[in-house]
Order: C-alpha cells, then structure tokens, then sequence
C-alpha cells in the first residue's frame, strides 16, 4: 500500500570533496531496498558541502541508507516549505 | 509676497532649496537629522517620539528639541505658508506636492516602475543625487539609525526598480542609454549580479565584444570575493552572446522596408461567430467553456481563433495561445508551454513560479514535484489565479499533433476549471486525429464535457469568397477561383495569387509548390532551413542553423512575408503562413538534402547552452532525422531525462526507444552503457504506472552481455538499474535479488569493494529483515574470505548480530552486536547511537533494565555528533521501558512528545517503543494505554515495511484485546497479522508472541513455513 512520502534534507560538510557519482550509487542502492529515492543535491563549488533531498517515509530512513552505504552526514530532518506568498 | 519654492532634497546629502538656490542649513547634525525625519514622516509625530529619537539621554531633551524646530522655521517657513507644525504633543514638517524630491520620484513611477513611461522613468533617476540623506550619521543616536538604515534601503531599492526599469525600455530602441543606466545600476549595487548580465548584454548588442568580456570578468572576480561563487547560467549565455551572435538569439527584427503582405480580412461566419460571442460571454459569467473547432486544412480554422483571440481580448480576457506541430509529438506539453509563456508570469507570486519552474526553467528554482497530478495542479492553479481577474482563454491550436502529455494536462484541466471564467478554444483537423490515439481521446472527451460548443467549418459560399478575395487580389476572378477551391479560403486565395495564364496547377499542394518554386535568392535558400525547423522560430534560431548574416537574412525574410510564404509568430519568431506550406517546402526536399539540413539544425542547436535540458529534445529529433546516431543518443539521454522528471512518461520511453535503436549499431562498449543509461531512464518513466515488467529481461540481458564482455563496472551497473526496475514493479524479491547478485558481480572487479559491499549488504538485509537465508549464506561466504579490511569485519560483526536477534538468540546477539560496537568505533562511528539502542531493547527483552541507561546515557553523547536526530528521544522512551520494568508507573503524557518526535522523524524507532512500552503496560494491566501504543506502532511498522514489528504489535494487540474480553477483535488482529506476513519471515520472537496469540485467541495454529537453519548452512542441505 502506497505510504505518504516526506521530503528529508541531508546536511554534510567534509573536509574534501568526494567522487558524487559514486557516492550516489552507493547510497542508492540502500535507498532503493528502503523504498525511499534521491531528488537532487545542492553542492557548493569546491565539493566540500552538500545539501541533498530525499523522498523517504522518514528521516531515519534516510540516515540508514547512508550508515548502510557508509557515507556520513551532519544532519536529516523532516523539512517543511514555507514560501513568500505575494 | 509670493511663497516661493521650497524643495527638500533627501536623495542625496541633505538640501532645502528656494527657488533653486540651497540655503544654508543649520550646523547641528540633529537639527538637519530632525528635517529629513518630519520631511519623510507620513504624519505629525509625537514630541516623546522626536526625543528619544535624537536627543535620547541626559539633559532637558524637550527644550532641544524646542531649540531645533525654532531653528527650522526661518529655513521652512514662509511668510504665508508656514510648514513646520507644531502643538503641545506633536510636531510635523507639512509639505505640497513636489517639494520632496523622494515623494516626487515615487509619483513619476508609480505603484510599479516597470510600467511607468520612460520619459517619467529619466525624471525619477535624475533626481537621485547620492544615498538617501548621505553623510548624515549620528552615532549615538542608534534609534535614528535604525530608522535611518530601513529608509536608505527602501529608497535604494526604488532607484534600482527605476533603473531596471529603464534598462528594460531603453535597450531595444537606444542601448546606448540602456548601457548608461546599466552602468549606474552597478554603481549603486556591486554585488548585484544582474545589473553585470544586463551591462554584457548591451555591450554585446553594441558590438563592443572586449569591453562586454571585461565587464564578466569584473563580475566573476566579485562573485568570487565576495560570495565565493561562480556566475549565473545567465551571464554565461550574455558572454556566450558576445562571442558567437549567430548563435545568440537575436531581438524582434527592425520594421521591415517594403509593404506586408495583408492578413486576409475576417469574411463570412457570421454563425460561428455568433456562437463564439455567447462562448465569451457564458465564460465571463464565471463557466468554463470549451470550443473546438474543426475542418479541412485551409478552411479556415486558425483565422477563425485569430478572430476569438481579438474579440476576448477586447471584452477585456487574456488570451494563452500555443499550438501543436507534425514534426513534434515527442516534445512534452509542448503547446502548453507556448501557452504558457504567454502568460504574464512576472506578476505570478513566488510559490505559483517554483511550482512551474520544472516547465519553465526561466522561472527560477523548481519546488520539488512527486508526481504527474501535482505539476498538473500547479498549472491549473496558475490559470485560476490569472482567470480571477477576467475571463482567461487557452487557446490551442492543430490539436491533432498533441502529444501526449499535452493532452492528458488539457483532460486535467478542463474538468478542474469547470467553475472558473475560463474558455478552452481547440482547433482540429478530425482526418489526421486516428493517428495519435492521445489526441483523439482528449478531443473525445472535450467534445463530450459540459458547456461545449462544437463548430464545424464548412466552405465559403461564393459572395463571401468574393468578398474575401477583393480584398486579396483585386484582380482575380472569384467565380473561377471558387469552382477551383470549392469554397476552401486558402485554396481560392492560391488560385487567386497565382500567376494568370494558365500552366499553374490545379490542386492546392499543386499551387503552394509553385509559389514556393517562385522565390529566388537568399530567400529561397532560406526555404528549407525554415520548413527543417518543423516549427516556429525565433530569427536568431534561423540565422544560426542557416548561417546567414543578420541583414541578409532579414532581407530575405522581408521577402518570405511580402510573398505570403512566412508570417510574424509571437514576439519575435517567424512561422509558415501555413503548415501546407511548411510540407509542401520540406517534401520537395531530397531525402539527402534533409538528412543534411537536419544534421546542421542539430548541431547548432547542441552548441546552445541548456542547463535544463529542455533544448535536447530539439537536437534529439533533428539528430535522428540527420541520421546522426551519436548526437541523437546522447541528446536522447537529457530529452528522456528531462521528459521523465515532467511525467511525460509516453514520450520519455519513445525517446529512449529511438535512442535505443539507433545505438544498436554501436560497437559493445559505447553500447552496452549507453543502453543501460536509457533503460534505468525507462524505467524512471514507467514509476508513474507502476514500473513496465518488460524491462526487466532487456536489462538482464544487457547485463548478461556485459558479464560476457567483461565489462565489469557495467555488470555493477546493469544490477543497480535491474534493481530499480524491481523496485518500479514493486518486486521487493526481485529488487532483493539484484542488488545482492549486483554485489557478486563487482567480486570479479575488486575483491576488497566485493568484501566491503558483501559485509554492508549483510547488515542492510539484516536490518531490513529481507531475505534473511540469502544474507546468512553471504555471512558464512564472508567469514571465509579469511581478514577482512575494518570496516568490511565492523560491519560483518553488526550484521551478523541482527541475524542472531533475528533468530531469538539474544545473548549471542548482545555479544556479538557488543564487539561490533567496539569495531565500528574507528570505522564507522556514526553506526554507535543505533547499536546502543538496539542493545538497549536487547537489554529490556532479557529484563535488565540496570543496562538500559548506560547504553541511553552514551546515546546522548554520541548521537547528536553523528548526526542522529532522534538519538536523545529515543533514549527517552527507553529509559521510560526501563522505569516500567523496574516497576515504576510512568504517566502518558510524559511519552506523548517523545512518541510525536519520533512519528515524524523515525517511524522504525517509534514501532520500537511502541512495542517494548506496550508489552510492558500488558503485564502491568494498564490495558488501553497498551492498546493505543499498540495501535501507533502497527501503524509505523507499516509504514517503514518492517514486518516483525508489525506482527509483533499484533499480536499484542490481540493479547490486549482478549485482556478486555474482545475475543473477536482479537482474532482480526492475529487473521491480519497472518495476512501481513511476509514471505520472508518475521523474527523469531514476533512468530512465537503470534502463535501464542492465536492459541489464547482459540485459533488453529496455522502450519508457519520453517525459518533458515541458524547456522547459515544452506537450507537445502537440510
């Protein structure tokens, strides 16, 4: 049965950039088994941070995949969106 | 006397001129601050105010301030007109119509300054001396400064509005003074990276290519400094622009020196026009109307909507065209986004363009979307919103050539706007409908919707092709004109604008090919670039592809329009006067020459920037028709891509499926992961309809092949895609069994990644509870392999914990999941905070509680630094479990924030609680405590798919209900838990409370599939 989807954000910053495409892999590969999927990732231009969003049942969900692929990370958390309405 | 002319300037440093000249003004700072504050205040303000404002602090603030106006009224007042205003309680600086020059700038622009003419826009900038009360600072006076601070911006922020604002009008006309005015915007905002794009912009515009390239490089260093990042995709395309103008989209062309070619005037029809006029009207009354229009190509139903969008338009409705095109069925919501563009999308609020920024990229930052029905809200809201101020026409024509997305939008939309001011106007040609099932289903279904008005265009009648005519060719003859075309308006204007004497064709295609033969020069060269590009176009997109200079090409185009061949589209684009004409010129193509015309287009158009793919679409289908295997796949790759994130799942596989084929003539290694990468795209294309089985073997057989090549990295990669398409297909056994065997594949490339992915996938089908023989049979392989790298043993060990927990040896697993511990310290340290919980519930199932906050207490430490985010509620709740065991009673609302926490951020964790809590409020009694856990756990488990958990809380929760002598409910617990089993089993412990559930419920034991051998020996050698 479809279950209602969150959106998490994954904070990281690392002392030196990593290879993303492989990191994706890695990590997707656990998403997938969790049922949860990578939308996109905001990097800054040197690699070194990152801010990634998922769509997942829960942060946790999150975390695992990334403790499974072992790949750290600062923060997860539930995000909410607020817009400036005009 | 006279008053004479007052005027305060705050723009700038502060002045009070009369008559012009700038009287001296008092020497005190606070006496010139006092000015500018009455001068800018919109009231009288009190005195208190006035002196906590500037006089704030010791001495006698009300006799300064006393002091400070009287020095004002010899510099304000006149004899008969006396300015600052005073009384017990208030003082103010009363003012007329411009004497300040702040509230004279914001009377020139008005409310919005990008409407305001430009002559008003010069006035406005002109009197901008400087800053806003520049120099005056009090340092002291920190309220001052504040309100000081707030001000300035506010008036910065004006003077940029009117600077932008005049850039905008003055660069088509008089760049020069556009550049001016650019260069002023910088001065005032540095930072600021648009003003830089728009000064490149004009610089390129003038020709002036070094200084354009200068100005980027001033701004990229800024960037750099001051915010450490790069520039824009849109400065990069202004740079672009400088060095390649052909490449560069050029602005609408300068009025053309000989006469148009007239539009034919608007004869006949008088019925349909009716019709359309109650259409309008029924929509202006608040119901959405639907109009379709159909006929013949060339009855005239283009002139017909031409005629609906001018008489909306004049009952004061906005008018959203867009049109379908033969060639471009694959391009997803296609005529949607020419509607859509229409549109007045600056005045859209900031939510409504994230929302449509995945289909228009020139919006900015796209919200994410997770699915079709989301976008699909997103645009209907957008014409809801457009339509509350008038009534809103989305008109569309050729409808027969829609493509899929479009028209599953267009079904959407019509019925979600049924209560709006809203007219959705189609015109269709019914004889090409069968060949585009889409097409035909959403026409089907407009034609059969509420409030639908259908008109069928049939010939002209004589007397009206007569009047058509007269005023085309004044001299043709209408009666042979019409027995030739039958009444058809666009045949009968051919047969009328033919040459006389005969020898000229007889049926319409006959005629537009020899009015197309009839052209010579550059203009007949420029022929079949235009008819290649299947589409409207701006000029820029054809000089490009055509390679022709900008006079020639204009010249030649001048040429296209007087003759009738080509008419003005949009805003600056060009278009067939008709889509016969567009045919007739590509047919008369030869099939080399197209291949080549194509094979150009694609490659001009792939030197474009397109950062959101949205041009690949483009390059992709010239790129086929050029015959241009390579460009077109890799063009299919960011189309297919592209048309997969829009949920246009029809034409991303379409795209794929193209791509597919023309790859199949690349040698194996180009092939083999080209083709994965445009199947895992299919894949992500058929989520929305839940996965294509049929995918499934066509990557295994990739997969298959690779293995046999020996492409190692593509074997891996194959598996991964495999996976996905399991995943799609909701297959959990089948995505299981790729991403395992995916693991295998990579032993033969790299033994230690293989080790490493082989330890991590044990732990991860470990904690999943997924296919538990296959993960203890990897364990035992593991173990084989002798030492193993750290990290590959840390996660081993954990792993091989979570089976032992899994079996019901929970001694063996606390030892084991101790040790991992240890192990993962070094290596994996972000893995501490979950291993102590779970050796806290080992703890609490083994009944030592005393265990519990050692293990909580370390959570806390640990957790937070790793990222953890529900590490210190967790503990909570465990230290409450351990409490209850320990025999404390601990009240409901002291878990109800902690068990909330969790709801949102970890539902695996609240499962946990919900289930040790409950147990415990079973055995102490505290029966509906137990069962409204209970309950929320079972929930959770669900929804994080962890089938031990809920079996465990069902059984539970069937206990409960037997405590409260609900036999009935008890039993529907434990038939669900059944239901819910997986065929991979649940643990030990959630099989054992489930069977003595069923027992006390007086239910048959159902025969329960035995579980694996503990050991890890395969369970055939049982």
């Amino acid at each position: 049965m479809p279950q209602p989807m969150q959106v998490i954000l994954v904070e990281h910053d690392r002392p030196a950039p990593v290879d993303q495409e492989e990191v994706r892999r890695r990590i997707e590969r656990c998403l997938t088994l969790r049922n949860a999927r990578w939308m996109r990732s905001y990097y800054t231009g040197d690699g070194r941070r990152s801010i990634c969003q998922f769509e997942a049942p829960d942060a946790e969900t999150v975390r695992e995949a990334f403790r499974a692929a072992g790949h750290p990370f600062d923060r997860a958390w539930v995000a909410q969106m607020w817009w400036r309405e005009e | 006397m006279q008053a004479s002319k007052l005027r305060i300037s705050v723009l700038g440093d502060l002045q009070v001129l009369r008559d012009g000249r700038p009287l001296a003004l008092p020497p005190s700072r606070k006496a010139r601050a006092l000015v500018g504050y009455l001068a800018l205040a919109p009231r009288p303000q009190p005195r208190q105010k006035l002196c906590d404002l500037l006089w704030d602090g010791p001495g006698d603030p009300r006799a300064a301030l006393r002091w400070g106006l009287a020095k004002l009224r010899p510099l304000l007042d006149d004899e008969d007109r006396v300015r600052v205003v005073a009384d017990k309680e208030t003082a103010a600086i009363a003012l007329a119509e411009g004497e300040l020059d702040l509230a004279a700038a914001r009377a020139l622009v008005g409310p919005r300054p990008a409407a305001a003419p430009v002559d008003a826009l010069r006035r406005a900038a002109e009197l901008f001396r400087g800053e806003l009360l520049e120099g005056l600072e009090l340092a002291d006076c920190f309220r001052f400064h504040e309100w000081c601070a707030g001000e300035r911006e506010a008036a910065r922020s004006l003077r940029l509005a009117i600077l932008d604002a005049l850039v905008a009008a003055l660069e088509p006309e008089n760049p020069e003074e556009a550049l001016a005015r650019g260069r002023e915007r910088i001065a005032v905002d540095p930072l600021a990276e648009r003003g830089h794009v728009a000064v490149v912009r004009l610089l390129g515009r003038l020709r002036r290519r070094r200084d354009g390239l200068e100005q980027y490089e001033a701004c990229r260093r800024i960037l750099e400094s001051a915010f450490g990042t790069r520039p824009s995709a849109e400065m990069e395309r202004a740079r672009l622009a400088l060095s390649s103008p052909a490449a560069a989209e050029l602005r609408s062309p300068p009025p053309p020196v000989a006469p148009r070619a007239p539009l034919p005037h608007f004869v006949g029809r008088a019925r349909e026009l009716a019709a359309a006029d109650v259409v309008i009207a029924a929509a202006a009354a608040g119901r959405r109307q639907v109009l379709v229009v159909s006929g013949e190509p060339g009855i005239g139903k283009s002139r017909l909507l031409d005629e609906l969008d001018l008489r909306i338009r004049r009952a004061g409705g906005l008018v959203l065209r867009g049109r379908a095109f033969e060639g471009e069925t694959l391009r997803p919501y296609g005529a949607w986004l020419d509607a859509l563009r229409g549109a007045p999308l600056g005045e859209l609020s900031e939510l409504q363009r994230s929302e449509l920024a995945p289909l228009l990229p020139e919006l900015g930052a796209p919200a994410p979307t997770t699915d079709q029905g989301r976008l699909f809200d997103a645009v209907v809201r957008v014409f809801a919103a457009l339509s509350r101020r008038g009534p809103v026409a989305l008109v569309l024509d050729d409808v027969q050539w829609l493509d899929e997305a479009s028209a599953s939008l267009l079904q959407v939309a019509v019925r979600a706007l049924e209560a709006e001011p809203v007219i959705v106007a189609c015109a269709v040609r019914p004889g090409e409908l069968a060949d585009n099932p889409a097409a035909l289903r959403a026409v089907r279904l407009l034609s059969r919707a509420e409030r639908v008005t259908r008109i069928d265009l049939e010939a002209l009648s004589r007397a009206e092709l007569r009047d058509l005519l007269g005023g085309l060719a004044p001299g043709a003859d209408p009666d042979s004109a019409w027995e030739a075309s039958e009444g058809n308006p666009l045949f009968a204007i051919e047969v009328a604008r033919a040459p006389p004497g005969g020898g000229g064709s007889a049926s319409l295609d006959g005629l537009i090919v020899d009015r197309l033969a009839s052209v010579s020069g550059r203009a007949r060269d420029l022929i079949p670039w235009a008819a290649a590009l299947g589409r409207s176009f701006p000029s820029g997109r054809l000089a490009g592809v055509a390679g022709m200079p900008a006079a020639e090409l204009l010249a030649a185009l001048d040429e296209l329009e007087r003759r009738g061949i080509l008419r003005p589209s949009g805003e600056d684009g060009w278009d067939f006067a008709h889509d016969l004409f567009r045919r007739a010129a590509y047919q008369a193509l030869s099939e080399p020459r197209r291949r080549l015309v194509h094979r150009e287009i694609a490659h001009a158009l792939a030197a474009l920037p397109d950062p959101d793919g949205a041009l690949a679409c483009d390059v992709a289908h010239h790129a086929a028709l050029g015959d241009d295997a390579a460009l077109c796949v890799q063009a299919s790759l960011s189309a297919g891509a592209r048309a997969a994130r829009l949920f246009a799942s029809a034409e991303a596989r379409e795209i794929v499926e193209r791509a597919l084929r023309l790859a199949a003539s690349f040698p194996p290694a180009r092939r083999i992961p080209v083709s994965l990468a445009l199947l895992r795209i299919a894949v992500d294309a058929s989520r929305t309809s839940g996965g294509d089985p049929a995918l499934v073997p066509r990557i295994g057989a990739l997969v298959e092949e690779a293995r046999r090549e020996g492409f190692g990295p593509e074997v891996a990669a194959g598996y991964a895609v495999l996976a996905l398409a399991h995943w799609a297909n909701r297959d959990d056994a089948g995505t299981v069994e790729a991403t395992a065997v995916g693991g295998d594949a990579l032993r033969d490339v790299s033994p230690q990644e293989a080790a490493l992915e082989t330890a991590e996938l044990v732990g991860c089908l470990a904690a999943l509870e997924r296919d538990l023989p296959r993960a203890r049979t990897l364990a035992a392989e593991a173990r084989r392999l002798g030492a193993l790298p750290p990290r590959a043993a840390a996660n081993l060990t954990v792993g091989e914990g979570l089976l032992a927990a899994i079996d019901g040896r929970a001694e063996e697993a606390a030892a084991l999941l101790e040790r991992g511990l240890r192990d993962c310290r070094d290596v994996l340290p972000w893995e501490e905070s979950q291993l102590l919980a779970r050796l806290a519930l080992i703890d609490l199932e083994l009944g030592r509680p005393e265990r519990v906050l050692e293990r909580t207490a370390r959570m806390r430490e640990t957790g937070p630094r790793f990222g953890d985010g529900s590490a210190g509620v967790f503990a909570n709740l465990l230290e409450a479990a351990a409490r209850q065991r320990r025999g404390e009673d601990v009240p409901e609302e002291e878990l109800a924030a902690d068990l909330a926490a969790l709801e949102v951020d970890s539902k695996l964790r609240l499962a946990q609680a919900a289930c040790a809590l409950g147990e415990l409020d079973l055995a102490a009694g505290r029966i509906e405590r137990a069962r409204r856990l209970l309950l929320r756990g079972c929930a959770a488990a669900d929804a994080v798919a962890r089938p031990s958990l809920a079996v465990t809380a069902r059984a539970l929760l069937a206990r409960a209900e037997l405590a409260r002598g609900d036999r009935h409910a008890a039993r529907e617990h434990v038939e669900a838990a059944r239901r819910a089993m997986h065929p991979l089993l649940p643990t030990a412990r959630a099989v054992r409370l489930l069977r003595e559930a069923a027992a006390a419920a007086g239910l048959a034991a159902t025969p329960l599939r035995e579980r694996g051998p503990p050991s890890g020996e395969p369970a055939a050698a049982r």
